[in-house]
């Protein structure tokens, strides 16, 4: 079998199907992990797809990329923007990844690492300083993805519910 | 050398300075565990001061401080209460941002005093959840939080770019 073939593109309004179907199972994935802060609203699909559609329309500082394989087929999207950190910061322009997503079945063939490498291009281009990301603190396989594209734990996010 | 007495209240515009005090001493602590990541703008101090004059009395923001028997605060604590991105289905959230007690007052249940005002004063603003960033190295904060029911439930990385 001839190895697959992927292409990272910039995503576009008719990806948004695909991606909020990603997103859903990447949702599924969390609430294995801590299901009280992961729960979502009944809607929540509905509500992603607009906030996927607000981050195509925000060409200064919002970034959506998607893979998709040798048929066409969307196989992975990542979301990202650049924000603004309090005066008190050195970093006037900072780039955070929202969403990072690669289907099960094509994992592990290097999707992910050029998804970010093009958000990496994509955040410096809308002058981002820095890259700051959360990522669920169970999932290993991220946190060590992460750590070999350069990224270091700096902090923990803690939650209780009231 | 009797014991000292501490109390909570709500900040008021008159304890900035000491606050700032307070909040330069932490942010002092914090490069010394990742200098990048808590990189500071120059003139940070007077920045924060600004900031927390600015949201001193606003409904979206909280600051308590602790004072001792002469009415001078020895620790603070601040949270922002927010509405939660509507795929979740919580509304209201809070954030605390700060949470510090000065050198020499520390050790003495400050710390906890402030958590446990901010976190009945969050709830009955209507927070369904509270998140907190804690630095890695910082594990002092870290069991703080555990003590209150906290989990740690994502890591954030950082990169420079």
């Amino acid at each position: 079998m001839a190895k697959e073939e992927y292409t990272i593109r910039p995503a576009r309004a008719e990806d948004a199907q695909a991606v909020t179907a990603m997103w859903a199972e990447m949702g599924a994935e969390h609430q294995q992990y801590d299901p009280q802060r992961w729960a979502f609203a009944a809607d929540a699909g509905e509500k992603q797809r607009e906030h996927f559609l607000r981050t195509l329309a925000d060409q200064q500082n919002g970034l959506a990329l998607t893979a998709t394989d040798s048929a066409g087929q969307v196989v992975g999207y990542l979301m990202a923007g650049v924000t603004e950190p309090a005066p008190v910061f050195r970093t006037k322009r900072r780039g955070q990844i929202w969403d990072l997503f690669v289907r099960p079945a094509h994992r592990g063939k290097g999707v992910g690492r050029r998804l970010m490498e093009a958000a990496v291009d994509g955040l410096k281009a809308r002058g981002a300083e820095d890259l700051l990301l959360r990522v669920s603190a169970d999932n290993e396989a991220a946190i060590e993805f992460y750590r070999k594209l350069g990224l270091r734990l700096v902090a923990h996010e803690m939650y209780t519910k009231l | 050398m009797t014991s000292q007495s501490y109390t909570i209240r709500p900040a008021c515009p008159e304890d900035a300075e000491a606050v700032t005090a307070m909040w330069a001493e932490m942010a002092a602590q914090h490069a010394g565990y990742d200098v990048q990541r808590w990189q500071w703008a120059p003139g940070a101090d007077e920045k924060w001061r600004k900031h927390f004059l600015e949201m001193t009395g606003k409904d979206d923001w909280v600051a308590l401080v602790a004072v001792d028997a002469e009415d001078r605060a020895v620790g603070f604590v601040t949270a922002h209460l927010r509405s939660v991105a509507p795929v979740f289905a919580a509304e209201r959230a809070a954030d605390i941002g700060n949470l510090a007690v000065t050198g020499e007052h520390r050790g003495r249940g400050i710390g906890k005093m402030l958590a446990k005002a901010m976190l009945e004063e969050l709830k009955a603003r209507g927070a369904e959840y509270v998140t907190v960033g804690v630095a890695c190295a910082n594990d002092v904060a870290s069991r703080l939080y555990e003590n209150f029911g906290f989990r740690e439930v994502m890591r954030s990385m950082y990169l420079r770019l």
